[in-house]
């Protein structure tokens, strides 16, 4: 996707997820990766070593911001206090845009930690798309909102999940994070075909594309992000990548980490699958 | 302590939805890890379930639901033993589970991020102490120096005030804080030594905090004999410390953080001291200070 609104003029390539167990790694070594993204509640902190780590690593590389915790939609309020540091942080990373996911997960301040799926109905837009636009007005910043892996449907459903994706990206006029694999975990446990639901995104407003493994069950597969990415993943972001054009694209690693080397020859099987930018004569 | 608050009617259909979603995920699951069969007002949890989640040609609308209420308790009980290992090791693996399961079921995370999870445990193991019987005062222990240490991790820190400046400022008029990571620690326990043993066999929570950790086992170690210990918990170049302090340090340096100046500090802390031993004393609190201030202690 070429600069937009929605991805704030950038034109990022291949990135991974900044972990743990890789900070000395990359510290010390400054490997070639194009950017990093972070778990915006890991550093939405007073203090410490993980501020003291993330303003060593913004000194190379540019950050953007992936939060799991936001949920846009649950219906009560939007959290005042995660805003605020949310807002800090973002001052902090001078990220281009902040993403969270198109789910909810807390009920009267209480937090479940999960990012459950949302029952999609009309209802379900507006009170979403109302969040994230007040999200968007309060943090200054472009949102893009993240497709979730899900091992549920609902009856109160009236539309397909990416037509609420859709729907709610239009009426809060954000960008989108489309998960290549949670759409292909989503197909296995709805039956449906994960390249009817890349045909429907609204391409344009497709900022970053995260790829990962999953785990696979008797019946069902789990978003597990502790495995290599499964080759129909790959097959599923070659297609994003033909519709879409060439867009930022994040490997996520979280459990079982290997090392710094084995994570990035991961991520950049990705580039396979990009178009070759033109030589400028 | 936040007490579980009893669900209110919601007012829009989606409201409705969520609360009974999440009442259903954040209930506890069976001694085999499953969902319960009955619903709170012992109707059939199947009913339930099939009452909003569509099955599938695999799984049950009851299955489906298990999943979220499986990964929900998987999730937060793999957190909760990550941040009180020391304390899984005291009171043993039975108990802690159980202690887990009792007080995230009644406090549960009401926080944003999962490194606030364990913030209200003491106050629930002070109020139901059989969860870690007979260790109760070696487990509270434990738990101040857990917490302490999640906070000296992350916990903010203000510019230091070096002592030089204060040089030509009587005593009665200095007066001094502590970095809002130090946390000092009057315990009955050695515990300090205990978590660096425990330290050594950690494992990390998933990085996103959204997908649950494998559990792992918690080697058997002998617990401590009761000696009084006095302690800082704080960080120096983003690395967590223990540091002994003398129970006259410790004194002084609460006294401090409390509002007093450093002359009524000191003057509580001395007191009934003969003229000889405040002689001898002098040149060790002397040393203290300077000890405080390099580590970057002090602040206004």
């Amino acid at each position: 996707m070429p600069p937009t609104k929605y991805n704030g003029f950038t034109d990022l390539g291949i990135g991974i997820g900044l972990r743990t167990p890789h900070y000395p790694y990359i510290l010390e070594h400054k490997p070639d990766i194009a950017w990093f993204e972070i778990i915006s509640e890991n550093f939405m902190i007073d203090g410490g070593r993980p501020l003291a780590i993330l303003d060593q690593i913004l000194e190379h590389y540019p950050v953007i911001q992936h939060g799991v915790a936001m949920y846009f939609g649950s219906t009560g309020p939007l959290n005042k206090d995660h805003l605020k540091k949310l807002k800090a942080l973002v001052k902090r990373t001078k990220t281009p845009w902040v993403s969270d996911h198109l789910c909810w997960g807390s009920v009267d301040g209480r937090y479940t930690h999960d990012l459950l799926p949302l029952p999609y109905t009309k209802e379900a837009v507006e009170n979403t798309a109302r969040k994230i636009r007040q999200a968007r007005d309060f943090l200054e910043v472009p949102i893009a909102v993240e497709n979730v892996s899900s091992y549920a449907e609902f009856h109160d459903s009236e539309m397909t999940e990416w037509q609420f994706l859709a729907e709610v990206a239009e009426r809060a006029d954000c960008g989108i994070l489309l998960d290549v694999n949670n759409i292909f975990v989503s197909s296995k446990n709805h039956t449906f075909d994960p390249f009817e639901y890349l045909h429907a995104v609204p391409h344009k407003r497709v900022v970053q594309i995260h790829v990962a493994g999953h785990s696979v069950f008797e019946k069902y597969r789990l978003d597990t992000h502790d495995h290599p990415v499964l080759d129909p993943v790959w097959e599923l972001y070659g297609r994003a990548i033909q519709l879409i054009g060439n867009t930022a694209t994040l490997l996520e690693w979280d459990d079982l980490i290997p090392s710094f080397d084995e994570v990035r020859a991961e991520a950049m099987k990705a580039q396979k699958f990009l178009f070759r930018k033109k030589a400028v004569a | 302590m936040k007490r579980r608050t009893v669900p209110q009617p919601a007012s829009s259909k989606l409201a409705r939805f969520q609360k009974l979603m999440a009442l259903a995920v954040m209930r506890p699951l069976t001694s085999e890890d499953t969902t319960q069969r009955q619903w709170i007002d012992k109707t059939s949890m199947s009913k339930v379930a099939a009452s909003f989640v569509k099955p599938n040609d695999r799984l049950s609308s009851f299955e489906r639901l298990q999943i979220y209420n499986q990964q929900y308790w998987w999730r937060i009980l793999s957190c909760f033993g990550d941040d009180f290992p020391t304390l899984r090791a005291v009171i043993g693996e039975k108990k802690f589970d159980k202690l887990a399961l009792a007080y995230l079921n009644e406090c549960g995370s009401t926080s944003f991020t999962l490194r606030d999870l364990g913030r209200s445990l003491e106050a629930f193991v002070r109020d139901q102490p059989a969860f870690v019987s007979p260790h109760f005062q070696l487990a509270i222990d434990t738990i101040r120096l857990e917490w302490a240490q999640i906070v000296a991790f992350d916990g903010p820190a203000k510019e230091p005030v070096n002592l030089t400046s204060l040089q030509n400022k009587p005593a009665t008029k200095i007066k001094l804080h502590l970095q809002p990571y130090l946390t000092l620690l009057d315990l009955e326990y050695p515990i300090d030594d205990l978590r660096l043993k425990v330290k050594s066999g950690e494992q990390r929570q998933s990085e996103a905090g959204t997908t649950p950790s494998r559990k792992v086992k918690v080697k058997k170690i002998s617990l401590p004999k009761p000696k009084k210990t006095y302690l800082a918990v704080h960080r120096l170049e983003n690395t967590v410390f223990y540091k002994t302090l003398d129970p006259i340090a410790y004194a002084i340096l609460t006294a401090l953080n409390g509002g007093a100046s450093l002359e009524k500090a000191c003057e509580n802390a001395l007191k009934g001291k003969s003229e000889n031993e405040l002689v001898r004393l002098a040149p060790k609190i002397q040393n203290w200070f300077g000890m405080c201030s390099g580590f970057g202690w002090f602040c206004k």
